[in-house]
């Protein structure tokens, strides 16, 4: 006790990690089996159904799997790099994550006043861009240490695709940049908010459509998903860099792949579609938008009620009607004036990640695979020379409006 | 240059779509049957587990002809036939099937046998559940081929189209 009122700041950013670490490491689990359940419905089929009801215990089932799989180390490998290169990815990939404000509000924990974020940085863009390329470095490092020919391929070809794009990643972004004159994540949400003509947000994805559209095909490309998926390519190649990884080592790679794709998700929602502002004017006639969160978790309490009780399995009647009333409780708690609006910023951001990461899914479920020299031209002849065109605009016109 | 910006905002169009056409089969039913949890949908033609079928006075239509043995390019069916008689009448002709033993370890359900019967007496049903322990259970014998008599009430036959075939 005496260390939490010696060092409060220290106590309240570890409690924030632990809730966000938990939250995200959920998150990350049901990313997987939403992807398997969007993705089998567009290929007309029912996806995990067996483990727990709807297979919602399915990521808990593949963590278990994993980690009781046997972790071969190859005899050959470089013992050090091999072990630490899925400790980078996945550590690499989660510290990001420390970087992304969910919301503006100031709560109390512990009597002590903090954001919704668990480090506050004035470069915060920056910070995020300079931890996430160094993730290459995991690639290259668990490649050449397996020692064997083809994740050294693998992972020469997973780093050149990932340096390419991260320029066009970069570059992409800097016209927000231009625009919103910070690297802070506050700044460069606070300057979207209002709207043009009463009903258009000021969002940067208006004026910056074209960099949103380089953002996203780079940052899907950067998170090696299809059609970007060369470095693992199952179907075409073996498994690229991490061939040689079995076991939790191979689930870390896999932890950090969805990771990264949370987390530039979140910088999507943050630079282009206005982070946790709600994309209706704060007017009276608006005021309903506050009890969105709550009739959104009310109304999916019911349909798990519903839906639960009328389900075949029993599991599904058992389990279902008890998710569903946690959630009405949640959704009355929303209703509270303490809480109401402190939670309009998460609801929004969750909403805008929640929609990119669809979208993920989706184009995972409709785009074919690009060849490896596809891939690379696309990168270099027409995604930077299109994220340079939109930044040289961009400036020219923040400069002649700034005249 | 004008050939480049059309060929942008077509590509845009082709992903249009593209995207559409997933999107709208997301809300769609899935094809895949929830075996086995909920029954399998079969087609009406489906060639599954042979039933022999009994004529409207329960008396087996099948008159051990050896036609369907003949027909069998896999050899699988195996009868033994025998004489009806006034006391122990089997089948409405003079002979009858005194064992009728089909190897389902050796039958393709290519469907001759039923296309071969002169007396519909072999036709598929639509059980497919075979896989026994032991390979001797694969033989099923004529009691288990035979259709039921008297006919069990209200449990019709699986042999509805099915709703997949429907929408199609």
């Amino acid at each position: 006790m005496e260390f939490v009122t010696h060092h409060p700041v220290l106590v309240v950013s570890l409690i924030k990690i632990a809730i966000a670490l938990f939250v995200v490491m959920t998150a990350l689990a049901y990313l997987t089996w939403f992807e398997r359940k969007v993705v089998a419905r567009i290929q007309s089929r029912w996806g995990p159904y067996w483990v727990g009801p709807h297979g919602l215990l399915q990521p808990l089932a593949d963590g278990i799997k994993f980690l009781f799989k046997e972790d071969i180390v190859p005899p050959a490998a470089d013992k050090i790099s091999y072990v630490l290169a899925p400790f980078l990815a996945l550590a690499l990939a989660l510290t990001t994550l420390a970087l992304i404000p969910i919301g503006p509000a100031t709560i109390s924990i512990l009597g002590q006043p903090t954001q919704l974020v668990i480090s506050h940085s004035n470069v915060a863009l920056i910070l995020l861009f300079a931890i996430s390329s160094i993730g290459i470095y995991a690639v290259v490092l668990a490649g050449w240490s397996s020692n064997s020919k083809y994740p050294l391929m693998g992972g020469l070809r997973s780093s050149a695709q990932m340096i390419s794009y991260e320029v066009s990643l970069t570059l992409s972004v800097v016209g927000v940049l231009l625009i919103a004159g910070s690297f802070d994540f506050y700044d460069i949400v606070g300057g979207q908010s209002g709207h043009w003509v009463h009903v258009i947000p000021k969002w940067h994805i208006f004026p910056q459509i074209l960099g949103f559209i380089c953002y996203l095909t780079a940052a899907i490309a950067e998170t090696n998903r299809v059609p970007f998926d060369l470095p693992e390519a199952e179907t075409e190649l073996v498994a690229g860099f991490h061939t040689e990884y079995s076991s939790f080592k191979f689930a870390m790679f896999f932890m950090a792949e969805y990771a990264n794709m949370i987390t530039v998700s979140c910088l999507a929602t943050l630079l282009f579609l206005g982070g946790w502002l709600s994309p209706f004017p704060e007017t009276g006639a608006w005021r309903w938008q506050l009890y969105l969160p709550a009739a959104g978790l009310i109304i999916a309490g019911i349909g798990l009620i519903v839906g639960g009780l009328r389900g075949v399995q029993l599991s599904a009647k058992l389990v279902f009607p008890v998710l569903g009333i946690v959630c009405l409780g949640v959704g009355y708690l929303c209703t509270l004036p303490g809480v109401m609006p402190v939670i309009q910023g998460p609801f929004w951001f969750t909403a805008k990640v929640f929609f990119l990461l669809f979208f993920y899914v989706w184009a995972r479920g409709t785009l074919p695979r690009f060849r490896y020299d596809q891939l690379m031209s696309f990168g270099w002849k027409f995604l930077l020379p299109l994220s340079l065109i939109n930044l040289v605009v961009t400036s020219l016109v923040v400069v002649l409006r700034l005249r | 240059m004008a050939s480049v910006v059309k060929e942008f905002f077509r590509t845009f169009v082709i992903l249009y779509k593209g995207f559409k056409v997933t999107f709208i089969t997301m809300f769609k039913k899935p094809t895949t049957e929830n075996y086995p949890a909920e029954p399998v949908h079969f087609q009406a033609r489906y060639r599954g587990i042979h039933v022999l079928q009994r004529d409207e006075n329960g008396l087996e239509k099948c008159v051990a002809c050896f036609l369907c043995a003949a027909a069998c390019p896999a050899n699988c069916i195996y009868i033994e036939a025998a004489e009806n008689t006034a006391d122990n009448r089997i089948s409405d002709a003079d002979r009858y099937a005194k064992v009728y033993n089909i190897d389902y370890s050796r039958c393709i359900f290519c469907g001759y046998c039923v296309e071969a019967c002169p007396t519909d007496a072999i036709t598929h049903g639509h059980g497919f559940e075979l896989a026994p322990y032991d390979i001797n259970a694969m033989i099923y014998r004529k009691e288990k081929l035979l259709e039921p008599w008297p006919p069990p009430k209200a449990t019709p036959r699986p042999s509805t189209p099915s709703p997949v075939g429907a929408t199609r």
